[in-house]
């Protein structure tokens, strides 16, 4: 489904804040297959899902997706087949918008001169009735005055309205209280495996890496260091990421933290 | 004999234009356009010059298009050349008064005495009714009326929601498969037109077009959008839209009442100013006292605490 070859950023090239973000990244993504990515601050995590989505243009190598070259595709063309989700709730939506206008944006339905019909509250209804946050009663009410889960979890139904062709999360869950966190990883889980999307997720959460998904790879200085999948993973624990990361940054002195911070 | 509150009640309608024109892109895309004066003179010339020709009905889409393509050049210049939007907004102002003064083939003020207007057409076709008196009013509501509704169900439309968005979220747009560029230029484009509209309108309501008519609407328009703002505090698109209009009336209101108790009429200006900064920095300032307030009740908790500490320790003392 998407096909990364040979990719490379470097930011600020010639000048002394000169930046290699990513160096040569290869990666294959089969259809429907929901990978985990992890890796210490700094290696290029967001820089990778960045490059994807066509924030900017990469130096070098192309991005396929679905069959498609997309690497000189404009990113609102990009954004049509696959879903973003942010750190920061707030970026997700508008908050002087109710929930219904910012549902009925991302639902691109009846073109651009149509408006929201009683049809369409009604499938927003029962959309929001899944999240169990009773946010079908509110469907009038500006987004900003929503807590930061409720708002990711809009977020993630807005981002996958229409079936992505690929969801890229960024430590979507990072900036939420520990329930909230859970409840929005639950819905991404259940979304993602019911609609079979290729999704590729940060985080931070070792364990959450593990769990979810079938793959997980290890990011560090711009480059995959790890790839794990099948048995390998099964068997993998918090403890052995770390030591797989201790292992590839040879003697520099690494802490847990820095690989789970 | 029309009354003086009907040429207030006119004159607000005609501004309120403008004052829609703002509500769009300062309000809703969250830009400040300054190149509101250009624009608003260049439809009191095009309409002008459309009117004098004898075309008092082509005046108003004439200069409509003046103005969305004033629009158009402010909204290329800050998404395609990598220029701020304040900044361009100024650069098509000064590069408007040339473009103006040559619409109007090269003379400062057009005289359309005697002239065909849409406001004397009105007004001749009812001549002879009891509405005759009252004829430019109902010109003037009536393309209030029309540019209202149409614009209340732009906004409700997924393309009005779109342009909604990019300002109230613009990094969320810019992640979304909309296409920020384009709405911020249909943004300005149908701004400009309004704002151009609303310059033909006063243009030949007053029967002469100037190169100076347009000079501080921006203000002017601004005043007015945040005293209806004021009334108009919550609810939707559609009462925002009835609070701009109502804004522009009050602000005409308070202007002619001003005039009546001997404020010299070249005030009008330095009102409008005023009334910008209160409406902005008041808000500002009472956030500022609300902060201070909570600042202190902050510190007298902290040292009702430590006063408490103080109690326990005394008391562990004693015991
Ligand atoms: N737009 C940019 N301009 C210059 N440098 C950048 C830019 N974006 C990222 N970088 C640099 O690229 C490197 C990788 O950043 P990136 O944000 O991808 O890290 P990350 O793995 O997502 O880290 P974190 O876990 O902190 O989110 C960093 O050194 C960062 O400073
Ligand atoms: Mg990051």
């Amino acid at each position: 489904m998407l096909k990364l070859n040979h990719i490379s950023k470097t930011f600020n090239a010639g000048t002394v804040n000169e930046k290699k973000a990513l160096s040569d990244i290869s990666l294959h993504l089969k259809k429907g297959e929901f990978v985990t990515v992890i890796g210490s601050n700094g290696a290029g995590k967001s820089t990778l899902l960045n490059a994807i989505s066509g924030s900017f243009g990469i130096d070098s190598g192309s991005i396929e997706l679905d069959g498609k070259d997309i690497t000189h595709t404009k990113d609102f063309v990009r954004a049509a087949s696959i879903g973003r989700l942010f750190q920061n709730p707030m970026q997700g939506t508008a908050p002087a918008m109710s929930i219904e206008d910012n549902l009925f944006l991302a639902s691109g339905r009846s073109g651009w001169l149509g408006r929201i019909s009683e049809r369409d509250r009604k499938d927003f209804r029962e959309m929001l009735a899944v999240l169990g946050m009773g946010l079908e009663d509110r469907m009038k009410s500006p987004v900003g005055l929503l807590s930061g889960g409720q708002r990711q979890a809009l977020s993630l139904l807005m981002a996958t309205y229409h079936t992505p062709k690929l969801l890229l999360l960024d430590e979507h869950t990072a900036a939420l209280d520990p329930a909230a966190a859970e409840k929005i990883l639950e819905l991404t889980e259940k979304i993602v495996s019911e609609n079979r999307i290729t999704c590729l997720m940060i985080t931070h959460d070792m364990d959450s890496a593990l769990h979810l998904g079938s793959r997980t790879i290890m990011m560090n200085g711009g480059k995959i260091i790890h790839d794990l999948s099948g048995a390998e993973r099964e068997k993998a624990t918090t403890g052995t990421l770390i030591s797989l990361f201790k292992e590839e940054t040879c003697g520099a002195v690494v802490s847990d933290r820095m690989l789970l911070s | 004999m029309t009354s003086l509150f009907q040429t207030t009640l006119e004159l607000g309608l005609i501004s309120s234009l403008t004052v829609l024109a703002l509500y769009l892109s300062y309000s809703m895309l969250n830009i400040c356009d300054l190149s509101t004066d250009g624009a608003f003179t260049m439809g009191a010339a095009a309409g002008a010059v459309m009117v004098i020709a004898g075309h008092p009905f082509l005046a108003v889409p004439s200069a409509m298009l003046a103005g969305a393509l004033s629009g158009l050049l402010t909204a290329l210049l800050q998404t395609k050349m990598g220029m701020d939007s304040l900044l361009s907004g100024i650069v098509v102002n000064t590069g408007a008064y040339s473009i103006n003064i040559a619409i109007m083939g090269g003379s400062s003020l057009l005289n359309m005495n005697g002239r065909t207007t849409v406001f004397s057409f009105i007004t001749d076709a009812l001549a002879g009714s009891s509405l005759e008196a009252a004829g430019k009013l109902i010109t003037a509501a009536f393309f209030v009326l029309a540019v209202g509704t149409s614009l209340a169900f732009f906004l409700r439309t997924r393309l009005g929601l779109a342009l909604r968005a990019a300002g109230d979220n613009p990094d969320m747009v810019r992640s979304s498969s909309i296409n920020i560029t384009a709405i911020t230029i249909l943004g300005l484009c149908i701004s400009g037109s309004f704002t151009a509209l609303s310059g033909c309108l006063l243009a030949c309501y007053s029967k002469s077009a100037n190169i100076n008519i347009g000079t501080g609407m921006l203000t002017v328009a601004l005043a007015s959008l945040l005293i209806g703002r004021m009334f108009f505090k919550k609810g939707g698109t559609a009462l925002g839209i009835a609070g701009a209009v109502a804004g522009s009336v009050l602000f005409r209101l308070f202007y002619t009442l001003a005039l009546r108790l001997n404020m010299p009429a070249y005030m009008l200006k330095l009102a409008s100013s005023v009334i910008v900064i209160i409406a902005i920095a008041g808000p500002h300032f009472l956030e500022k006292a609300k902060k201070r307030g909570s600042r202190l009740t902050a510190a007298a908790l902290f040292k009702r605490k430590e006063s408490h500490h103080a109690e326990i320790k005394s008391y562990i003392k004693n015991f």
